[in-house]
């Protein structure tokens, strides 16, 4: 939705350049506008839905996510590898996020437990199920070239697509992440 | 950061004549086996050594010896290595699925079993400088803070667990450990060479600081025995048990002549199961004897505010792990 106002913003650069020219020394044009969400009676932004399946482990507590689905709108793809890497790096992220990782901690100095790589617990290519990243290339008219945002669209869906489908296979709603062996065990006692 | 000296001995009982030497001088030593964990805890100054004495050079300290009367490990011996022993594979299955389970295999490439045995805690505390009982401090910050990881078992003072994943399957094969020292070896069996903290909060096991683990006797198991290690983890590499199961089974005909069982992640030392393997010896192992003895499993858990989920995965660990191991050809 910001990304409305900057391409709003930049269009009236071109205009102010188009009457007056190319700034000269110290000249300074300025332009700014405020996210429109709704711009030209549409909602520009970038969709997608995440497709999720999952084992859990109902003795141990674990959870194991064995094929990831993701669909995305996210206008046209200006490198669609990069874009695939993205989306699937994200899941991965997402993952972490929604099964193991915490940040704690100690309640009386105030110094975190669980920092770093090894303490923050996110996904090792162990972790990782096969994540297949379906796009649709719509073109609202608006982003450059028909662009839409990519950044952070695959990481947001994750922790509702893996507690949907923890839902699905205890019948339990997780309402906290990260889903962890102990919340599952909880869950089930 | 200080300077630090590196000793680089001829042999073990060399490196344990320069441990005394250097404390004798008032400076602190650490050993280097793999040195990987050394390092991490140097550079988060959990260790703070003047003089590290680097083991990795000494020539036959990683030497595999099978025999009839059973096996001899040099602590030297690389985690990857131990792994991957064809004869350890086959025989003492529990000891190489431990060994590879451990961190990442740039871990096991250098990590050796000496070092895996006598690593220090993973303990949040400990490892972010607080100055708790491991430390040499007087108090065990878990106990009101954050414990979702620590002992239900053996507890207290302090509530740290054992971070090994060889030593609960060194105990389960009833090994004994060979311990060099400046003025000789002395022999321990593995039960004997884990502590309590309530014996010294500030350490895990009985080595002296001039003492190094050289060498981990194995007897032979009968040819009816086989062997596992189950560990369960927050993630599927790179990290430490949550809890984790040695299990050796001696089974005849679907009768257990006899069982170890030993836990790991649970307790501040390998936690031996002996209620359980009485009462497995000499039984056909039945669903109704498994459900019993994840019941004798957690019989003595006392859990911390946060860590109560550890009894029913304790419990359904260990009727997996023997279910598993009794149902194998």
């Amino acid at each position: 939705m910001t990304g409305s106002a900057v391409v709003e913003a930049a269009r009236d650069i071109r205009a102010q350049v188009a009457a007056r020219g190319m700034p000269t020394g110290d000249q300074v044009y300025v332009a700014s506008a405020s996210p429109r969400p709704r711009l030209e009676g549409k909602v520009r932004a970038a969709f997608g839905a995440h497709f999720c399946e999952v084992e859990v482990d109902t003795e141990l507590g674990g959870v194991r996510v064995t094929k990831y689905v993701t669909v995305h709108d996210s206008g046209r793809l200006m490198n669609p590898l990069s874009a695939r890497g993205q989306i699937q790096g994200a899941v991965i992220q997402g993952i972490g996020m929604a099964l193991n990782e915490d940040l704690l901690y100690d309640r009386r100095s105030g110094q975190p437990l669980t920092a770093g790589y090894y303490g923050a617990r996110i996904p090792t290519h162990m972790d990782a199920p096969e994540v297949e990243v379906i796009f649709i290339e719509s073109d609202d008219g608006y982003g450059p070239y028909g662009a839409k945002s990519i950044g952070e669209a695959g990481i947001i869906l994750c922790p509702a697509a893996v507690g949907n489908a923890i839902f699905n296979a205890i019948g339990t709603r997780m309402k906290d992440t990260p889903i962890t062996r102990a919340r599952i065990l909880g869950a089930l006692s | 950061m200080k300077a630090i000296a590196n000793a680089s001995p001829r042999d073990l009982r060399h490196a344990a004549t320069l441990a005394r030497q250097a404390a004798a001088e008032g400076r602190q030593v650490s050993f280097a086996g793999g040195g990987s964990d050394l390092l991490g805890m140097v550079k988060d100054q959990i260790a703070q050594p003047d003089v590290i004495i680097h083991l990795g050079a000494i020539r036959g300290g990683d030497q595999v010896d099978v025999s009839t009367s059973g096996l001899t490990v040099g602590g030297l011996i690389t985690l990857d290595a131990l792994g991957r022993h064809d004869a350890l594979r086959k025989d003492y299955t529990v000891l190489a699925e431990a060994a590879e389970s451990v961190g990442t295999p740039q871990i096991r490439n250098v990590g050796t079993l000496a070092g895996n045995v006598c690593q220090r805690p993973w303990c949040w505390y400990f490892r972010n400088g607080f100055n708790c009982y491991k430390a040499g401090g007087n108090q065990c910050f878990s106990v009101a803070g954050e414990n979702q990881l620590h002992a239900i078992f053996g507890g207290g003072p302090s509530y740290i667990v054992h971070p090994s994943d060889t030593a609960p399957a060194l105990v389960a094969l009833a090994a004994t450990f060979q311990i060099t020292g400046p003025g000789g070896d002395r022999t321990l069996a593995a039960t004997e060479f884990f502590t309590l903290p309530r014996q010294n909060p500030a350490r895990e096991n009985a080595l002296g600081d001039d003492e190094v683990l050289a060498t981990v006797r194995i007897p032979a198991l009968p040819a009816s025995a086989r062997s596992t290690y189950r560990k369960v983890m927050d993630r599927q590499a790179w990290t430490h048990a949550v809890v984790s199961a040695a299990g050796v089974l001696d089974m005849a005909g679907g009768v257990c002549r006899s069982a170890r069982v030993v836990l790991g992640g649970v307790a501040p030392i390998p936690w031996r199961l002996t209620e359980v393997e009485k009462l497995l010896a000499g039984q056909r192992i039945t669903e109704a004897l498994l459900e019993k003895a994840g019941e004798v499993a957690v019989a003595g858990a006392r859990p911390l505010s946060q860590n109560a989920y550890k009894v029913p995965m304790t419990r359904n660990l260990v009727k997996r792990t023997i279910r598993e191991l009794s149902a194998r050809a």
